[in-house]
């Protein structure tokens, strides 16, 4: 029987987009203009007007570099880029395949190959940073409970497994598969067959199961202290990075709306409305459309475009999006307790929240709370738990913050 | 205030409610209830409208007076009151229920805080307050009677269990509360290890510590046991909310039923015994949290 983490909730009781998990992945064209956005710390390193190479280094932003993902003419280089595609397949010189073998290469060769391609993780942190920064991490976990991708590449996926193993050091690698993906977790277990080092682990569909801490303690039974947890995506990203010197250029998207959903390879910086079009969804007035899952994601326009991070959209109508009210009542009846994966009490921290009782709700563990919302979900009084505990956790650090800075000030 | 939509996560709600809830609490209860007008005639129909309307009253009255929200559309008085009229004996005149119904929504419940912040069961406690103010008016069952003089009652088993027999109107057919409870906990309103574990320490210890063999059913069957370990030990808000605590909190509760039956504090004990445990839920739950978090921050917790 597949392990089943405490608490946490069934994957199909709450995310539209399970109907995609394991469907065949669709590549779209991409479309006629790209759109990258950058962050605050930004150096765009090409104007308007010149032309790029897919491939091509065009901006840097928190030590991660950012690269065109089709070739064409920059038509905008403010606090994005756009690039008009001109359908050539031109590649950027600076592509460069790695001839050697993987046994050949230098850790410090991996890292830097991670870094000139850009390779960022789902949460958007550079890749070279985190292999560099790991010091005697002990497994690499690559996680497919929430990460699509299992579907399309086993093979990327485990090789690009063997290269971060290689590179950290690490002599265990486990792919960790929800139980909804059986197809894709035989394949993977075929291609793992051939490899004593890395192994297949399937665990119940459980959300939030895909967050690292709870990845970690499926995996060794312990409290997560050195584990390397990836998405398979990103293992795929940094097997094509090493091979082919290529950078990400493409993300796997899952789609949905009701009924309809699709899991889709589209190149980053495509936008969401061609997406969705591309799909066969409609977006009606008043829909909402939310990226990275529907208890922990973000509401987005179809203005906006894929990133590097874009892992599903859905599509909900008006109707369906939860209304919260203004007012809440807590009946303390431990739903949230059964709820939480990290085993806290979230109705008592929340009352000592409410209380003002500030020593009492961060004793109650108010700082481990991941902010996976499960327990809002289930709360029948519609208490926003998840939310009044983490903007009390960020109060407090910003008051942590403020207080060191001020006793530095002084002394 | 206005509604707060799709700002952020989450996107989508189960669609549990407390109404919800309280709604299948009073679904649980028809067949009790049908069986006790059937059983006692229209008094008992009398007795639950009664109380029924004077806690929706109550708790309608207080909280518009205090200018607070009035949130008798959850249903919560409504449950309150069937609870108080399950526990009254027909014989039991009409103004009990509104004593025990003022006593359990305004002082025990709204002047607690309300829904969610009330120490003690409302109407256990209402219960109690009326058989403490109308002794005289409000015989036991005789079955509790006979048991604590170490006799057995007049009817059988079978009827203790079915429900025909005398006592308060609610209490009497462990049958039909066992229905509702099954029914409550395939809802998942309850949590059925709090009336198995509370039962069940009743039956254990009076295996252990018996009168008569054959008294061990007729414990069971008579007096407000089953009432109180289906509907009363598993009110949410007076219980703790940790796993190991409710069982905690039953087998506590059914230990403290059997002492009081036993050594004489109270023929029943059931109401007594749950009160007392409502007084140590919020302990229970700190003493048997899941995940035993060190003080200070939290974050250096161990697992």
């Amino acid at each position: 029987m597949a392990y089943a983490m405490h608490g946490g909730i069934q994957y199909e009781y709450i995310d539209a987009m399970r109907a995609a998990r394991g469907a065949d992945v669709t590549d779209m064209a991409p479309p006629a203009s790209l759109v990258l956005t950058l962050p605050e710390n930004k150096r765009v390193l090409v104007r308007v007007g010149d032309r790029v190479l897919r491939g091509q280094v065009i901006a840097e932003a928190d030590g991660i570099l950012l690269h065109a993902p089709e070739a064409g003419f920059v038509s905008e280089a403010m606090d994005a880029i756009r690039i008009e595609c001109d359908g050539t397949d031109e590649t950027a010189a600076t592509v460069v395949k790695t001839n050697k073998r993987l046994q050949d290469c230098t850790r410090e060769e991996i890292i830097e190959k991670l870094r000139v391609c850009g390779v960022a993780d789902s949460d958007g942190v550079a890749m070279a940073d985190r292999v560099e920064g790991a010091d005697g991490a002990s497994v690499l976990i690559a996680e497919c409970v929430d990460d699509i991708a299992a579907s399309s590449s086993p093979a990327s996926i485990v090789n690009g497994m063997k290269i971060l193993m290689f590179a950290l050091g690490v002599r265990q690698g486990v792919v960790v598969c929800g139980d909804d993906i059986i197809d894709a977790a035989k394949k993977l277990s075929e291609v793992c067959a051939k490899s004593k080092l890395i192994k297949v682990a399937t665990v119940r569909a459980k959300y939030p199961q895909a967050d690292k801490k709870r990845l970690a303690y499926a995996v060794t039974g312990r409290r997560a202290s050195n584990e390397f947890v990836v998405s398979a995506q990103t293992c795929a990203a940094v097997y094509d990075a090493f091979v082919t010197g290529m950078p990400q250029t493409r993300r796997i998207v899952s789609v949905t709306k009701g009924k309809i959903s699709k899991n889709i390879r589209a190149a980053i910086g495509t936008g969401f409305a061609e997406l969705l079009k591309f799909a066969g969804i409609e977006v009606d007035d008043g829909d909402v459309i939310i990226e990275g899952g529907l208890l922990c994601g973000r509401r987005v326009s179809p203005g906006d475009a894929v990133g590097k991070t874009t892992r599903s959209l859905v599509v909900l109508r008006s109707d369906d999006v939860y209304e919260r009210r203004g007012a809440d009542v807590c009946i303390r009846c431990g739903r949230c307790v059964s709820a939480c994966p990290e085993k806290l009490l979230p109705n008592y921290i929340v009352s000592y929240i409410r209380d003002g009782k500030e020593h009492a709700a961060l004793s109650r563990g108010a700082l481990d709370c991941d902010g996976c919302g499960v327990c809002s979900y289930v709360c029948p009084g519609g208490v926003p738990i998840a939310d009044i505990i983490t903007g009390f956790a960020k109060n407090h650090a910003r008051e942590v913050g403020s207080e060191a800075q001020n006793e530095r000030d002084k002394g | 205030m206005n509604a707060i939509k799709a700002d952020g996560a989450p996107f989508i709600k189960s669609p549990e409610t407390v109404r919800a809830m309280m709604a299948d609490v009073v679904t649980a209860m028809i067949p009790a209830a049908v069986w006790a007008v059937w059983r006692f005639g229209a008094k008992a129909l009398l007795l639950m409208a009664l109380s029924v309307s004077t806690s929706v009253l109550c708790e309608g009255v207080f909280e518009y007076i205090a200018k607070k929200r009035v949130t008798v559309g959850d249903l919560s008085a409504v449950v309150t009151g069937m609870f108080i009229a399950f526990g009254l004996p027909v014989e039991a005149p009409w103004y009990v229920p509104v004593f025990a119904s003022v006593f359990a929504i305004i002082i025990v419940k709204c002047a607690f805080g309300g829904l969610g912040a009330n120490v003690f069961n409302p109407a256990l406690a209402g219960v109690v307050f009326v058989r403490l103010c109308f002794r005289s008016r409000l015989p036991y069952s005789s079955a509790l009677t006979a048991l604590a003089v170490g006799k057995l009652p007049e009817y059988s088993v079978y009827d203790a269990a079915v429900g025909l027999t005398d006592g308060a109107i609610g209490e009497v057919s462990a049958m039909l509360l066992t229905v509702g409870g099954l029914y409550l906990i395939a809802r998942s309103v309850i949590d059925w290890r709090v009336p198995v574990l509370f039962v069940g320490t009743v039956a254990a210890l009076s295996v252990l510590f018996p009168q008569n063999a054959a008294y061990i059913l007729y414990e069971l069957f008579s007096g407000s046991l089953f009432l109180g370990a289906v509907f009363m030990a598993t009110d949410p808000t007076t219980t703790p909310v940790t796993g190991v605590g409710r069982c905690v909190f039953a087998v506590g509760a059914g230990a403290l039923t059997y002492v009081m039956r036993r050594f004489g504090g109270d023929l029943d004990g059931v109401a007594y015994a749950i009160l007392a445990m409502n007084m140590l839920s919020g302990t229970i739950d700190r003493i048997a949290a899941p995940r035993q978090v060190r003080s200070g921050t939290g974050t250096e917790a161990g697992k």
